[in-house]
């Protein structure tokens, strides 16, 4: 779950929340859960509903301006500076994309989930899942594969 | 710019931690819901800031806009002063046909570990001059600011406004510096605030401004101290803690005030010497004892013991924060000072303790600790 919502957010600032909220959400929803088999797919569908609303949230807070800043000197990460600046440039350019195609792109690229598991995890057909990651794949251009 | 995903993989793993576990499972245990008192409070808030506009664009009553903090009062300031308001809301522009002009973008800063600093307005200027572990110092240098503070009893977290410092512990506050004073409300929780000569502990609902008139410095008391006696503080300031404790072992005077003890005691133990910061610490709990640094005086001296393997002398530092009254070190402390006499190998008082803590905190953040404890000695 970490995992999921640190790659799909690009920053380690929510990812306790969405961890906690995924959890809340499962734990309302256990009794839906008809094969125990699948738990592993489920909480990773819960986890990217949740933080497809962090990431609205982000961006309606962005929009009005509310967005906050990391205070200066307050680390961010245990990233290096270079590695650092790489992710964050990295995520500024999927910031670009639409929310659902974001999330599609990188579980698929990034996380190197399967079609289907992208498809399940996103609420969507298999059809879908695909359009999205090709549209991610056509804006961002000279992706490495 | 190539985006890598083999690279984006490889620097998007999480590093989770037991404690970062222990943190979630926590929360999970003490909330049925995500978060709700997050929503409520910005439907109030909006709902406040929608009310003072409407009252203000309807040309009402001035005195409905400006706060007046009542100790009486659960909340006065809260209702009176949203944390996002423009101040310009609360003082209205002296020509009421000029119609309002819309709420400047403040944006607030945010700590990793929750707490948050919202500016008044665009005017306020603040520095962040250290944000350690340990340490984490604002300069608000022009304007004010809302602050939330989370607590975290390990790190100390000040406001310094010129001759005005102000000390937290974990609470919510708002500073105003205007015209070489400093107007402190306090929201929720204490805090302290120092200046040359004096200090005084603020409670929630209170608010002061300082330095008191009375206790302002006179011309003569504001005579600059000999360059070599301040330049040990003027180096803790800056955050150069290894040449600050050079200085001060090069025999520069420490004044007997609590802040100027702490301080020496912080550089001590930043330059890598925690033991010499200990003479500090006794001399601000010795001579000092109803200062509101104190409790922190003795419980910085139980970790400082501890680290050492003095496990007693410990124990008593954290009980002694304990008998200083009730403040939000205590909850520490208590659960400290089981670590400390389960380490001092006194299981019965340690199980005395931790059963204590138990009753007391049951979802506290040292639960587990306290539990591995008791159930340890039990074994």
């Amino acid at each position: 779950m970490a995992t999921i919502a640190l790659r799909l957010l690009g920053k380690p600032d929510d990812v306790d929340d969405i961890v906690h909220d995924t959890f809340l959400q499962a734990r309302r929803s256990l009794p839906q859960l008809r094969d125990p088999r699948a738990i592993e797919g489920w909480l990773g569908t819960i986890t990217v509903r949740v933080t497809r609303r962090a990431l609205h949230r982000a961006r309606f807070r962005r929009l009005v301006g509310l967005g906050a800043v990391e205070a200066d000197h307050v680390p961010t990460s245990s990233l290096s500076p270079d590695d650092y600046d790489y992710v964050h440039g990295a995520y500024s350019r999927l910031s670009t994309l639409r929310t659902d195609e974001r999330i599609a792109w990188i579980l698929r690229r990034i996380h190197g989930a399967q079609l289907d598991a992208v498809a399940q995890m996103c609420g969507c057909s298999l059809a879908t899942a695909k359009r999205r990651i090709s549209a991610a794949d056509r804006r961002l251009g000279e992706v490495a594969r | 710019m190539m985006l890598d995903p083999d690279r984006l993989r490889t620097l998007t793993t999480p590093e989770w931690t037991a404690q970062r576990e222990d943190a979630v499972l926590r929360r999970l245990q003490q909330a049925e819901r995500p978060r709700p008192a997050r929503w409520i409070a910005i439907s109030v808030v909006a709902m406040a800031a929608a009310a003072l506009i409407l009252v203000w664009w309807i040309g009402g009553d001035d005195s409905v806009l400006v706060p007046s903090p009542d100790p009486s009062s659960d909340s006065p300031i809260v209702d009176a002063r949203p944390p996002a308001a423009d101040p310009s809301l609360l003082i209205p522009p002296p020509n009421p046909a000029i119609p309002p002009r819309a709420a400047p973008v403040v944006t607030p800063l945010q700590f990793r570990d929750g707490s948050a600093v919202i500016p008044d307005d665009e005017g306020s200027d603040l520095v962040i001059a250290e944000a350690g572990a340990d340490s984490t110092r604002v300069e608000l240098r022009r304007g004010g600011a809302r602050f939330d503070v989370t607590p975290r009893p390990e790190r100390r977290f000040r406001v310094e406004m010129g001759l005005v410092t102000v000390d937290v512990l974990g609470t919510e506050f708002h500073c105003l510096r205007e015209d070489g004073r400093v107007t402190v409300e306090v929201i929720r929780g204490r805090v302290s605030v120092s200046w040359p000569g004096g200090s005084t502990l603020l409670r929630r609902g209170e608010s002061g401004v300082f330095p008191p008139p009375a206790a302002e410095p006179s011309a003569e008391r504001r005579s600059p101290a000999p360059s070599s006696a301040a330049r040990w503080r003027r180096l803790a300031r800056k955050g150069d803690a290894t040449a600050a404790y050079e200085a001060l072992r090069a025999g520069e005077a420490v004044a007997n005030r609590a802040e100027e003890l702490m301080l020496a005691a912080d550089v001590a133990r930043k330059a890598g010497h925690p033991a010499a910061a200990l003479p500090y610490l006794r001399r601000v709990l010795a001579e000092h004892p109803a200062d509101s640094r104190a409790p922190l005086a003795a419980f910085t001296s139980g970790r400082i013991e501890f680290g050492r393997g003095r496990y007693r002398k410990a124990a008593k530092h954290f009980a002694r924060v304990r008998e200083m009254g009730e403040t939000s070190l205590v909850e520490h402390a208590l659960a400290r000072e089981v670590e400390a006499w389960a380490a001092a190998g006194d299981e019965a008082r340690a199980q005395r303790l931790a059963r204590d803590y138990l009753s007391r905190y049951p979802h506290g953040p040292r639960v587990e600790k306290v539990r591995r404890v008791l159930v340890a000695g039990e074994e």
